[in-house]
């Protein structure tokens, strides 16, 4: 059986309207991105199984971090 | 698995409230019922749209509600326990999914475990553990940076599986204030259909803003003016590209 999701299935082709550069001189490559501004801009896709919340997950990565502010994409819809 | 964003991304999990999404789950049937009514019974009345009850403790209304399961797979039956993974649209409830199954049997079912193991891009073949996130912070503060670069990954990562529009450098910053982008703007873009919500980003593939599409993206090649998106949410800060001025 094919298991994937309707976006999965999708292949995207990208059109061009205009032949554009960027400036360098302004905003970096998303891999270019220093540690520090990953873990105030960042994600991780994190496993959870049985125990803690989601809430309490957020917490402790607040914690290790060091930050103010994390959110969850929502507690297992059971 | 829990995708979880960091400080000025946090409001990026909205996409993945949204996002479809997989889960394993073990069902636990009250009798033991012949494999393949079992399979029909899955294959004929839970696959495709479904109406849902939401449970009694849930976070929204409890009214029928169409949900769409795209695809169920049995992995393995073993007398009363039924394992199978299924891939469904957002607010599904699987534990219903399982109580409906059994009441199509006669029998009666519950669901006894879940996991998730997709919500939208994440997967998890490459998921990580709390003890990864604390053990790559180590690392990184005694100055290796290699571990934290796979665990913390840029906001990207959460909207790649939705269709994006790149603009030209000149529009980034009003797109930061909040403007709609209109067709003058774009550079280059995926297909999509009028509601769609859309990433818009960077040539330099950085994400900018969300937003819902107000025509289908046919339009772009057809005319040279008029609104494309509504702007929705904004991530990039303002000044990070400069102002246009008008020449």
């Amino acid at each position: 059986m094919e298991t994937l999701l309707p976006f999965e299935k999708v292949e995207r082709k990208t059109h061009v309207k205009k032949q554009a550069e960027t400036d360098y001189g302004y905003g970096k490559k998303p891999e270019e991105r220093s540690v520090e501004e990953l873990i105030h801009y960042g994600v991780i896709n994190l496993n959870k199984f049985c125990g803690p919340s989601s809430h309490q997950i957020s917490d402790y990565v607040q914690k290790i971090l060091g930050i103010q502010k994390a959110g969850h994409s929502g507690t297992l819809a059971v | 698995m829990l995708p979880i964003a960091l400080g000025k991304a946090t409001r990026i999990v909205d996409v993945l409230l949204k996002a479809g999404k997989e889960y394993v789950a073990l069902m636990h049937l009250h009798k033991e019922i012949d494999e393949n009514k079992i399979r029909k019974t899955i294959e004929r009345e839970f696959i495709g749209k479904i109406q849902q009850l939401p449970p009694i403790r849930s976070a929204v209304k409890r009214q029928l509600r169409q949900r769409e399961v795209y695809y169920l797979e049995i992995l393995e039956i073993d007398g009363q326990e039924v394992l199978f993974k299924v891939g469904c649209q957002a607010g599904t409830y699987i534990r219903k999914i399982c109580h409906d199954i059994g009441l199509k049997l006669g029998c009666g079912a519950h669901m006894v475990q879940l996991l998730r193991t997709k919500a939208g891009p994440f997967q998890y073949h490459d998921w990580k553990s709390l003890h990864d996130l604390k053990d790559a912070y180590e690392d990184w503060k005694e100055g290796r940076e290699e571990e934290i670069r796979k665990v913390i990954l840029p906001i990207e990562k959460a909207v790649c599986h939705l269709p994006k529009i790149w603009v030209l450098d000149n529009c980034v910053d009003s797109l930061c204030h909040g403007a709609d982008l209109s067709i003058p703007g774009i550079a280059k873009f995926n297909d999509f259909s009028e509601d769609e919500t859309i990433a818009i980003m960077t040539l330099k593939d950085e994400l900018i803003s969300l937003g819902i599409a107000v025509e289908d993206s046919s339009l772009i090649m057809k005319k040279e003016k008029g609104r494309i998106v509504k702007n929705h949410k904004v991530f990039m800060e303002r000044g990070v590209y400069p102002k246009f001025k008008v020449a």
